[in-house]
C-alpha cells in the first residue's frame, strides 16, 4: 500500500527538479545518506540474545523501527562514535514524530567471546534507552550478518591473546514488518541520518 | 572560551616562564577530551588537535597518563566500508603544519583506568618524544565531543 506512494513522491521529485533545472540544489524529498531499498528486502530468519538471555528474532523487531549497528564493546572509537551517533539522530527526531514511530538502535556484538549479553546490555544503554545489545553464537551471528552484508574478522594483536575486530561500519535501517529499509554507510552523520529517517518513516507512516 | 586548552611546554617550563601565547610554543593542543568509558569498559579514546609550531618535524611516539596502565596511538581507517583498528608507531607533525585525533580517524587509545574516570572529570596526558615530554595536558571528560557546534 505504501509503496506506490514513495515512488510516486520521488518519481513527482525528480520529475520537479528536471523541470526547474536545479541540478545543484536537492529537492526536499531527497534522500542525504541513505541507501533506500525499495522494495525493502526481507531478512533471514534469524535469533540472537538479548539481555536476561531474551530471544531477539524476526518477530522481536516487529511493528518497530530499527536502527542496526554491527560492533563490539572493547572499541574504544568508532563503535561509541556511531552508537551516540545513532542516539543523537533519533532525539532530533521526537518533536516531529510521534514516539512509537522512533527508531529503536540495536547493537549486535561481532564480539561474543567477550561481549556477554549483560555486559552488552549495559554498555548499550549508556547510550540511550532506546539502546540495546544482542548477540549469539558464532554462526548466529555470521548467518545475520551475511545476510545483511555485515563483514567482520577476529585480527589477533599479539601473541598473548589480545585482538580487535574489523567489521563494517555501515547502519542499517530495519522497517516495522522487519525488512531491510535502507543502508547508511560510513562516514556517518547525525543530521543526514536523522534528515533520512524524517522522510523514509514519514512516507511510511 | 579559550578552546586552546592546556599547552605546557618543557623547554619554557625549563624557563620558569610557563606558558606563554605570545611566545607562539613549538607544540600546541587544542580542543583535547577524553570520551568517558561506558560503564564496565577498560578502554576509551582521546581526541585533540596538534599544531607544530616548530620548524623541525613532531615525532610523538610515547603518550602516557598516570590514570590508565597504557596509552597508545591508534588509527581507525576504513577499507571498503571496513572499520579497522590499528596501533601506529608514532604522530608525525610536518613544521608549521597540524592534525587532528579526532572519532573515526586517529585517536589515543586509553587501557585500564587506575580509577574511575567519569564525564566532568579531567585526565593527564602527557605527549612525548621518546623520553622528553612534548606536552602535559589536562584533558576533560566528556560523553560527546564538548567543542561540537
Amino acid at each position: 500500500m505504501q509503496k506506490p506512494l514513495i515512488i510516486i513522491v520521488i518519481a513527482l521529485t525528480f520529475a520537479a527538479g528536471l523541470a526547474l533545472g536545479l541540478a545543484n540544489r536537492p529537492a526536499p524529498a531527497t534522500l542525504q545518506a541513505a541507501t533506500h531499498l525499495m522494495p525493502a528486502r526481507d531478512i533471514a530468519p534469524f535469533s540472537l540474545r538479548t539481555a536476561n538471555e531474551a530471544v531477539l528474532d524476526n518477530a522481536a523487531l516487529e511493528g518497530n523501527w530499527t536502527l542496526v549497528f554491527f560492533g563490539f564493546t572493547n572499541c574504544p572509537d568508532i563503535c561509541p562514535t556511531t552508537l551516540q551517533l545513532l542516539s543523537d539522530a533519533r532525539d532530533s527526531l521526537t518533536d516531529a514524530e510521534p514516539a512509537t514511530a522512533l527508531p529503536d538502535i540495536l547493537l549486535i556484538s561481532v564480539d561474543p567471546e567477550r561481549d556477554t549479553p549483560q555486559a552488552l546490555a549495559d554498555y548499550a544503554a549508556y547510550f540511550g534507552d532506546a539502546v540495546y545489545g544482542a548477540t549469539g553464537d558464532d554462526a548466529a551471528i555470521a548467518s545475520i550478518a551475511a545476510d545483511l552484508g555485515i563483514v567482520y574478522v577476529k585480527v589477533p594483536l599479539d601473541d598473548e591473546g589480545a585482538y580487535t575486530m574489523d567489521h563494517s561500519g555501515t547502519v542499517l535501517l530495519i522497517d516495522p514488518n522487519v525488512r531491510l529499509r535502507a543502508v547508511f554507510t560510513p562516514p556517518l552523520s547525525a543530521a543526514s541520518i536523522a534528515y533520512d529517517l524524517g522522510i523514509i518513516i514519514g512516507n511510511a507512516t | 572560551m579559550n578552546r586552546v586548552l592546556f599547552v605546557c611546554i618543557a623547554a619554557l617550563g625549563m624557563l620558569g616562564l610557563g606558558c606563554q601565547p605570545a611566545a607562539q610554543p613549538p607544540v600546541e593542543v587544542s580542543n583535547a577530551w577524553l570520551r568517558a568509558p561506558a560503564p564496565g569498559k577498560q578502554v576509551t579514546a582521546a581526541y585533540m588537535s596538534i599544531q607544530n609550531n616548530s620548524d623541525a618535524a613532531l615525532v610523538i611516539d610515547r603518550v602516557s597518563s598516570t590514570q590508565f596502565a597504557r596509552v597508545e596511538i591508534h588509527a581507525t581507517q576504513m577499507q571498503d566500508g571496513t572499520m579497522r583498528m590499528r596501533e601506529q608507531a608514532a604522530l608525525t607533525i610536518a613544521p608549521g603544519e597540524r592534525i587532528s585525533l579526532a572519532p573515526g580517524g586517529l585517536h589515543l587509545m586509553l587501557f585500564d583506568p587506575t580509577d574511575a574516570v567519569d564525564a566532568g572529570s579531567t585526565v593527564d596526558i602527557t605527549l612525548a618524544t621518546g623520553s622528553q615530554p612534548v606536552a602535559q595536558l589536562t584533558v576533560p571528560v566528556s560523553r560527546d565531543n564538548p567543542y561540537a557546534d
